[in-house]
């Protein structure tokens, strides 16, 4: 629902929009322009009032129209010469001329398609929707990332997703706040200049102030002028010249008031209703007049207006793009099978199309539906399976949201037994909290368990095919499931080099180093300057030869080391490893790489204390190696014996030497008194607290229940510091990449 | 472009249906290029002795800013009169206006003059801005921002 309301307004008058805030980002220049390239003129004393500039303006001008007291504290006096009219910036302390005024006929245009886009009162009322349309998707937008981060206080967490998505979060993020001011502020002024909200009443123009008549009196004598103050100021209009029954005009800070041109007394002054004192506010906070710092930061938030935009659509385009039809889908009744799917961004809804697929193919009449649709009942069917992800902290996806309080309605046949299947990111606290409650609720209702709840981590191929493999087992049939979630362009990469480990454990590792094979010239026949990018932490998808599905391993180099490198274990039976373990030079492999921006190296100058055991040491190490800036790393290695399965020993002893790694620490769990990295962790606990206090991020590699150790190690390392994992986790300081 | 504004006159003791002692009288005002935005103008008539009789026209949207135009405000508001009918566009620098009234012939050649009061946003205002006798062919130049003022009948 919030999202259609974020999306809908957007594309419907996101281009209107986007042209407000470019100009707008434009016009913030102004004042800075404003600023610097026209002359303030002497700084006037601080009781300089405006009867002595004014009196100095009446010396220098032989017919003033008016003064006006720009908000940069450049004084204009509008005056009729011979030749006509014209304006000239004055020296404040003596109404002398410096100048002609030249308002930049530039922003003045730019001004116009801001505020109306050329095109009168009709431009008008359309910015008036467009900063209303603004207003919605600020709030909106904060709501969403309020969603899905999973509360107030993740706010800040560190954005996840698409490239294009992380664009958006961050861009919106450091806008936020500056285009709520100015949508809220433009819309007053716009329900304003409508009369639509506080309108102050006009009086009828056939009822106007009038001088008495007698002698003018010099303005340098007149009370009313002498008792204000030049800072106060904002214009003085001159009355007409020769008539005596006309007034002069005074609008200060306070209020607006005629003054009598015989007596130089007020006829009357009206102090700013309060209507009035807030368009003013409003006026001053969205254009920056007279605070040219804070209006350029006013223009950076307008500049991230096409950011938002483009990253928007191109989020929303990718997911209108892949939102999944399913071939062959039964109607619920007939059905023997229904798979119901609770997704977010559709991603679920491809591994539910591989399923029905797969069911299909072993003759079962399978109906596929979102959760929302859950039926009254399904008659005909015998399985219920419930693919689930998780929003935010433990919340229903989109395709959901409906689904717990349908269940209340629902009538299960004895016969049907359900398997739940979570799906989420074990980087979340609430990893797949959705699927475990809706999982809770089935039973809760006496529905009968097919399979015990499984979970698929990040989209984990693997997970899925290890679950489907249960589930045929289950219904006794030879259940294949080969989800290839959106595969990118496959790229041959050669075998160059490779190392290997463990042989006297029956656990062989191996270093595996590659290069991009170019097979094909790029377009118009030029050959493509360097391989794909890629950072140590990211992911290479193999596809081993006779699979289709790709098998993920963390990298241990980054593009910029001019190859690729993984650590494999091989694995009894492993399809990929057995291939990998079996590679020599010149050897190709298919592979793709799929970026994992969470296991990346942070950034910033926090320091990183690495953790991992086994072939989880490699993608560390590929951190290590790129620590060009010499950041603070601590690295703790975990293996068996260092005489067969250390990895990377001789190139850890040249990173310390180098910096790019302060401390090492070791740990060998085969040898006599062994001890594993958590118990490592548990002997440096003060070093560190001292980095944490620092500031330190964690990152964690290695298998499920090295991490359990490691979570668990670390709580009582942070004990004493007020700090959990879970903690850590949240302020997403806590990185793990578990296998 | 000219803006031609064919102009009402309604319900005032000096203007006679056209089919009796009256005519068509056409009032243009033509603008300096002054270089800022649309003008308001006020075109009336005073007597001999300067004392308002009758609006044949007001350029200009927005009442609220009628007021700037000062000759013609005091006029209208000591006299009273309807200005229903005779209100149209502000005039832009360097365009013109042409009013169309019909006008007693008690009223021309008889030491009658039109009026013009003019205002711009920013760049103030010209009460009596231009004036000339209410005479067939009769021309001036203005004070402000109107550059002509004449009279056809």
């Amino acid at each position: 629902m919030l999202r259609i309301l974020h999306t809908w307004p957007t594309l419907l008058a996101g281009v209107l929009v986007t042209v407000m805030a470019i100009s707008g980002a434009v016009l913030s220049l102004e004042p800075a322009v404003a600023r610097f390239s026209q002359p303030v003129g002497q700084t006037v004393a601080e009781d300089t009032t405006v009867a002595s500039l004014a009196s100095g303006v009446v010396a220098h001008f032989s017919d003033p129209q008016k003064i006006v007291r720009r908000a940069s504290g450049q004084v204009v006096v509008y005056h009729a010469d011979a030749d006509g009219f014209a304006a000239d910036l004055v020296n404040p302390a003596t109404g002398a001329s410096l100048g002609a005024y030249q308002p930049s006929a530039f922003f003045q245009t730019v001004t116009e398609l801001h505020r109306s886009l050329f095109a009168g009162e009709t431009g008008r009322i359309a910015t008036g929707i467009g900063a209303a349309v603004m207003i919605l998707l600020s709030v909106g937008g904060v709501l969403l990332l309020v969603t899905r981060s999973g509360g107030w206080r993740k706010l800040l967490k560190p954005s996840s997703g698409t490239f294009a998505q992380r664009l958006h979060v961050e861009a919106g993020r450091i806008a936020v706040a500056g285009l709520g001011i100015l949508a809220v502020t433009g819309l007053f002024m716009s329900l304003t200049s409508f009369g639509l909200i506080g309108a102050p009443v006009e009086d009828s123009f056939l009822s106007f102030a009038e001088s008495s008549g007698g002698p003018v009196l010099a303005v340098a004598d007149m009370p009313a002028l002498q008792k204000v103050d030049i800072a106060d100021l904002r214009e003085l209009v001159f009355p007409a010249k020769g008539d005596a029954l006309d007034v002069f005009g005074l609008t200060v800070a306070q209020g607006s008031g005629f003054i009598d041109q015989a007596t130089g007394d007020f006829l009357s002054f009206s102090a700013n209703t309060p209507a009035e004192s807030l368009y003013q506010l409003a006026y001053t906070l969205h254009t920056g007049q007279g605070a040219w710092g804070y209006a350029l930061v006013l223009g950076i938030a307008g500049l991230s207006v096409p950011v938002l935009f483009v990253s928007g659509m191109a989020t929303w385009v990718r997911r209108v793009r892949r939102s999944v039809r399913i071939a062959g889908n039964v109607s619920a009744g007939r059905a023997d099978t229904v798979i119901l799917v609770g997704s977010e961004g559709n991603s679920t809804w491809g591994f539910a199309r591989s399923l029905h697929a797969a069911l299909k193919a072993q003759g079962m009449v399978v109906h596929t539906g979102a959760m929302n649709d859950l039926a009254g009942s399904y008659p005909s069917a015998r399985r219920l399976i419930v693919l689930a992800a998780t929003y935010g902290d433990g919340d229903a996806p989109a395709s959901a949201s409906r689904f717990l309080s349908r269940l209340a309605g629902f009538s299960c046949q004895t016969d049907l037994a359900v398997s739940v299947v979570g799906f989420g990111d074990r980087s979340f606290p609430a990893f797949c909290a959705y699927a475990r409650q809706v999982e809770g609720a089935l039973k809760h209702m006496g529905v009968a368990e097919l399979l015990p709840m499984a979970t698929v981590d990040r989209q984990s191929t693997q997970q899925f095919a290890a679950w489907s493999h249960d589930l045929g087992k289950a219904i006794s049939i030879d259940l294949h499931v080969e989800h290839t979630a959106d595969l990118p362009g496959l790229k041959e990469w050669e075998c160059v080099a490779r190392k290997d480990f463990g042989q006297a454990y029956q656990t062989p590792k191996s270093i595996l180093r590659f290069r991009a094979v170019q097979t094909k010239p790029g377009r118009f026949g030029l050959s493509r300057a360097g391989g794909p990018s890629f950072k140590a932490g990211d992911l290479i998808g193999i596809l081993p030869k006779g699979s289709d599905l790709p098998r993920f391993y963390s990298l241990a180099s980054s593009a910029s080391d001019g190859f690729l490198e993984i650590a494999v274990s091989k694995h009894p039976g492993g399809l990929c490893s057995g291939q990998l373990c079996d590679l020599g030079p010149c050897d190709r492999i298919a592979g793709f790489i799929q970026p994992n921006a969470r296991f990346n190296m942070p950034r910033g100058k926090a320091p990183v204390i690495l953790i991992g055991a086994g072939t989880g040491v490699a993608p560390l190490v590929g951190m290590v190696r790129a620590n060009d800036a010499l950041k603070p790393a601590y690295l703790f290695a975990g293996s068996r014996d260092p005489q067969s399965d250390q990895l990377y020993r001789e190139e850890i002893d040249t990173f310390r030497k180098s910096g790019r790694v302060r401390n090492v620490s070791y740990s060998f769990s085969r040898v006599p008194g062994g001890a594993y990295v958590q118990d490592a962790l548990r002997a440096n606990a003060e070093e560190l607290r001292r980095m944490v206090r620092q500031g330190a991020d964690i990152m964690i590699c290695g298998g499920t229940s090295m991490a359990e150790g490691v979570s668990k190690a670390l709580d009582d390392v942070l004990g004493p510091l007020g700090l959990t994992v879970q903690k850590l986790r949240a302020d997403g300081r806590y990185q793990e990449d578990v296998y | 472009m000219k803006n031609i504004a064919c102009a009402l006159l309604l319900s005032t003791a000096l203007v006679m249906p056209a089919t009796a002692m009256a005519k068509d009288v056409n009032v243009t005002v033509d603008m300096k290029s002054y270089g800022g935005p649309g003008a308001y103008l006020a075109v009336y008539l005073v007597d001999g002795a300067g004392q308002f009789q009758q609006t044949l026209w007001v350029a200009g949207r927005k009442s609220k800013y009628y007021r700037h135009l000062k000759g013609w405000a005091r006029g209208v508001s000591s006299t009273g009169g309807s200005i229903d009918g005779l209100t149209g566009p502000s005039v832009g620098s360097g365009r013109s206006l042409t009013v169309r009234a019909n006008i007693a012939d008690a009223l021309i050649n008889a030491g009658y003059q039109v009026v013009v009061d003019s205002a711009v946003e920013d760049w103030g205002d010209r009460p009596h801005d231009a004036a000339v006798p209410l005479v067939n062919g009769a021309s001036a130049g203005g004070s402000g921002f109107v550059g002509k003022l004449s009279v056809k009948m």
